[in-house]
Order: C-alpha cells, then sequence, then structure tokens
C-alpha cells in the first residue's frame, strides 16, 4: 500500500467551530473554488478531488443535554433561546477539543479513517484546516506519524498525508480557563528522514481574534512572519524535519470577519497548486 | 418587531464599521522567465496589503508577510521572508533541486562550480527576491521594478524553475482589492499590455 502519484490527488478540508449540523458546511466547496481559480489563472488544468471531514453533527450529539438545559432555562422566550443554542454550539465545539474527551477521540478516528481511505486507494493527500480543525489534525497527523507501518523515512510514497496547510488556528494559545488547558501545547512527532521535511504552511491574519487570543481583535506584532503557531511550534517543528512556514495574510477585515477571510484568499489555492503539482 | 428592526439595525452598523476602517490594497507587477532558449513564460507577482483604521481608533498598515508568483503554463510559488534577515524574501527549495547560481550582496549572480544538491532540511533559497535596496528603502513601491534572482534547477521536474539568472519585472502597480476580486493571471500578452 503506497501512493500512486499518478493518480489525480486529493485535498481533505476540516472545518472549524460551527453551528449547525454537517449539511450546513461548504468549507470544501470554497476550497475547490480556490484551487480551480488558480489553476486557471495559470492556463492549467489539472484533475484532483476535494472532499470536507465534518464533524459537527458528532459534537452536537454530545451537546444534546446541554442543548436541552439551555432550552428549558430560556422560558420559552425564543430569541434567548436561540442565542443559546448557538453559544452551547460554538462554545461546545472547543471545550470538547480541550477536554479531550471521548467526542474529541471520535472525531479524530473518523478523521483517520478519512485519510486512510485516499491512501488505500493510492492517492496523494493534503489536508486544509481552519481554526479549531487545525488542532484535529495536527493531532491525527501526529498519531499517523508515531505508526510504523507509515511515513517510513523518505519514502513519501508512505506518507498518507503530504502536507498540511492550517489557517486561523488556535493553536498558538497558551490559554488557561478554570484551570483547563483549552489549547495544551502538541508533542511534534520526529519523521524519521535523512532529506525529506513534512510541510507545514499555517496561514494567519494579525487581526484575526482566534489566532491572536485577543477578543478585541488587537493586532499581532510580527518577528519576522512568525505569528503565535510559529513562535510556540517553530523550534519544536524543526527538531523533528517539519517545514513549518508562517505565512501572514490580509484582507481587509477585521475581528472575527478576518478570522472567515481564509476561505476566500487566493493565496490559499496557490499554495495548493504548488503543494500538489509543482 | 420594533426591537428586531432595532437590534438588525445595531448589528448591520456594527458589521459596516468593522468592515469599512481598513481597504485591502493589491500590487502586482508582470514579467517573464526563460525555460530554454527563445522559450519564455509570462508571470505576475502579486501580495496584498491592509490599509486604514481599526475599529477603535488607531491606524493601520501591515502587508502579506509574502509575495506570490504565479507563472502561465507552469506551477505557483510563494516567496517568504529570509530567516537568515537579508531583508529579502526567498523561495526554498525541495527534494531533487540542485544549486547551481550563488548572488553575492552586490546582486551579482555567478554560476557554481558544482552543482550542490538541496536538502530541504536545510532551507536553502532556490530564489530571491530582493525587497530592500542597501539603505534600507522598499524596492516594492507603486513604480519600482523588483528584482529576481532564480538559482536552482531539477533534472526530474524540468520545468519547476526557469534559467537560474537575474529577472526585472515590470513596475508594481496599486489597486484596490475587494473580497470578490480576482487575483492576477499570468498567461497576459506582455506587449499588449504595453499597447494599452
Amino acid at each position: 500500500m503506497t501512493v500512486d502519484f499518478s493518480k489525480k490527488p486529493h485535498i481533505l478540508v476540516v472545518h472549524g467551530v460551527q453551528t449547525g449540523d454537517d449539511s450546513d458546511i461548504t468549507s470544501d466547496q470554497q476550497i475547490k473554488t480556490l484551487v480551480d481559480k488558480s489553476l486557471s489563472s495559470i492556463g492549467i488544468q489539472n484533475d484532483y478531488k476535494v472532499s470536507g471531514f465534518f464533524y459537527e453533527d458528532i459534537n452536537d450529539e454530545s451537546q444534546t443535554f446541554y442543548q436541552l438545559f439551555f432550552k428549558a432555562i430560556s422560558g420559552g422566550n425564543p430569541l434567548v433561546g436561540k442565542a443559546l443554542k448557538v453559544v452551547v454550539d460554538a462554545a461546545g465545539d472547543v471545550v470538547t477539543a480541550a477536554k479531550d474527551s471521548s467526542t474529541a477521540g471520535k472525531i479524530r478516528k473518523k478523521l483517520r479513517a478519512q485519510i486512510l481511505k485516499s491512501y488505500k486507494s493510492g492517492n496523494q493527500l493534503i489536508i486544509v484546516a481552519h481554526s479549531l480543525g487545525t488542532i484535529y489534525a495536527l493531532d491525527v497527523i501526529c498519531e499517523l506519524m508515531a505508526n510504523s507501518n507509515y511515513f517510513k523515512g523518505d519514502d513519501i510514497r508512505t506518507w498518507p498525508i503530504q502536507g498540511y496547510v492550517s489557517m486561523g488556528s488556535p493553536l498558538g494559545l497558551d490559554l488557561n480557563i478554570l484551570g483547563l488547558p483549552v489549547f495544551a501545547k502538541r508533542n511534534i512527532e520526529t519523521l524519521s528522514a535523512a532529506a525529506s521535511v513534512f510541510p507545514w504552511h499555517n496561514y494567519f491574519n494579525r487581526l484575526d481574534p482566534v489566532v491572536s487570543g485577543n477578543v478585541f481583535g488587537k493586532p499581532i506584532m510580527l518577528d519576522g512572519s512568525k505569528g503565535p503557531v510559529e513562535k510556540r511550534y517553530g523550534d519544536d517543528a524543526m527538531m523533528a524535519k517539519w517545514l513549518l512556514q508562517g505565512h501572514a495574510v490580509t484582507s481587509g477585515n477585521q475581528w472575527i470577519f478576518a478570522h472567515t477571510a481564509y476561505w476566500r484568499n487566493p493565496k490559499i489555492g496557490d499554495q495548493l497548486v504548488n503543494m500538489l503539482w509543482d | 418587531m420594533e426591537y428586531l428592526n432595532k437590534k438588525l439595525l445595531s448589528i448591520a452598523l456594527v458589521v459596516f464599521s468593522l468592515s469599512a476602517c481598513v481597504n485591502n490594497y493589491q500590487y502586482i507587477s508582470r514579467g517573464s522567465f526563460e525555460y530554454a532558449p527563445d522559450k519564455s513564460n509570462t508571470a505576475v507577482i502579486y501580495w496584498k496589503m491592509d490599509k486604514g483604521r481599526l475599529y477603535y481608533g488607531p491606524s493601520y498598515e501591515e502587508g502579506d508577510s509574502g509575495i506570490s508568483l504565479r507563472i502561465c503554463k507552469r506551477t505557483t510559488k510563494e516567496f517568504i521572508p529570509d530567516e537568515n534577515n537579508t531583508g529579502n524574501l526567498i523561495l526554498l527549495g525541495k527534494s531533487g533541486d540542485l544549486l547551481v547560481s550563488e548572488v553575492d550582496a552586490t546582486g551579482n549572480i555567478s554560476s557554481l562550480d558544482s552543482a550542490i544538491p538541496v536538502n530541504p532540511q536545510n532551507k536553502v533559497a532556490c530564489a530571491r527576491l530582493i525587497t530592500e535596496d542597501s539603505d534600507g528603502n522598499s524596492l516594492l513601491n507603486e513604480g519600482d521594478y523588483p528584482e529576481i534572482f532564480f538559482m536552482c534547477n531539477n533534472l526530474v521536474k524540468a520545468n519547476r524553475y526557469p534559467k537560474a539568472k537575474k529577472y526585472t519585472f515590470g513596475a508594481v502597480e496599486k489597486s484596490e482589492y475587494k473580497d470578490d476580486d480576482s487575483a492576477p493571471g499570468a498567461c497576459v500578452d506582455l506587449k499588449m499590455l504595453k499597447g494599452m
């Protein structure tokens, strides 16, 4: 079982904090649009497949009790009830990831299975993740890298994932709320390669509150192109033979609008075209 | 109903103020690269910059940290800041690349006596985009002519890099960028553009 680079490549898109259910998520279509536009801009037509990894329904299942509880205390007021539902839905996603609960385990298992489906069919795969999804994606990449069946040294045909693109990631935040480390630092698994690196491109907007951890969207001060993720993981990634590159981007948006603008940034499409076909 | 309308109006005002304070500008410069004698491909570099005021008052001006390169009928690449603090942007080499030229501090490019295989773990620059002059002044303002040095080739993927040499692109142009705009295409007839 190895990757056949003559087969059409796959891109797997992992969404972030969501409200609603899986059917509301269009992140895979947004990434396809960016890649199509990038290919069109250089006059090339290449075949590839984009899939979404959806886990909102798993999150929602685990939040059913809280949703019913808040519905009960909303006293029948539809506005309050709706507001509480949205808050529980979004905040519940973060707590699920932070607590490393059985729900988080289910999500990782489902993601791992979807990744290995591409690998078993011999298709190379790039993962694109946004926001909270960057945590699940990083965890699963490290799990697979620790498994002796995959990532066998410089033989990149044994890599189920050829590269990772994260956008608007909270991985750089060292937050501790009521004793719960919300985004505890991950252990970056070492790649056993002599002359290869695992590419990780991290896109962030200085005005994105999820990246800065500043709820008012105060801009991040950069050290070169190093944002919070590169500062927190840069040395570990280098030691582990990951090539972590930070990309600060702009969008003309502020606050939470800066957090959602990555899905429309042409640079993401350009990077994916480079990773798949350069 | 009136309460709901007021609420919607407030939300619309907040959304407007958050999105209208900072404008996004796109900078582009066009040129071409040589892949073989009498065979060149048109290309464009682009980057964006936010300028304006943050919603709580202070002025704000920050650009993308990298510059994207689109080459017609080839692939895309991104120049990123050089960790060696040269002030330039670089393109990192990949597995299988060979370093065949070098650029000195004065901006002269020369061929190496023998090609050096690139180990990506060493973060080797295969191209360099000059962003500042020796006095630290930006060379990427409107009307400037960006210079790009390519220094590698790849025997298996011959189309990955253009011929190793210095390329000078056309004058940098600036325009306001909206979310539904497209980034520039690379396959443009430069003679037609000059004629406009």
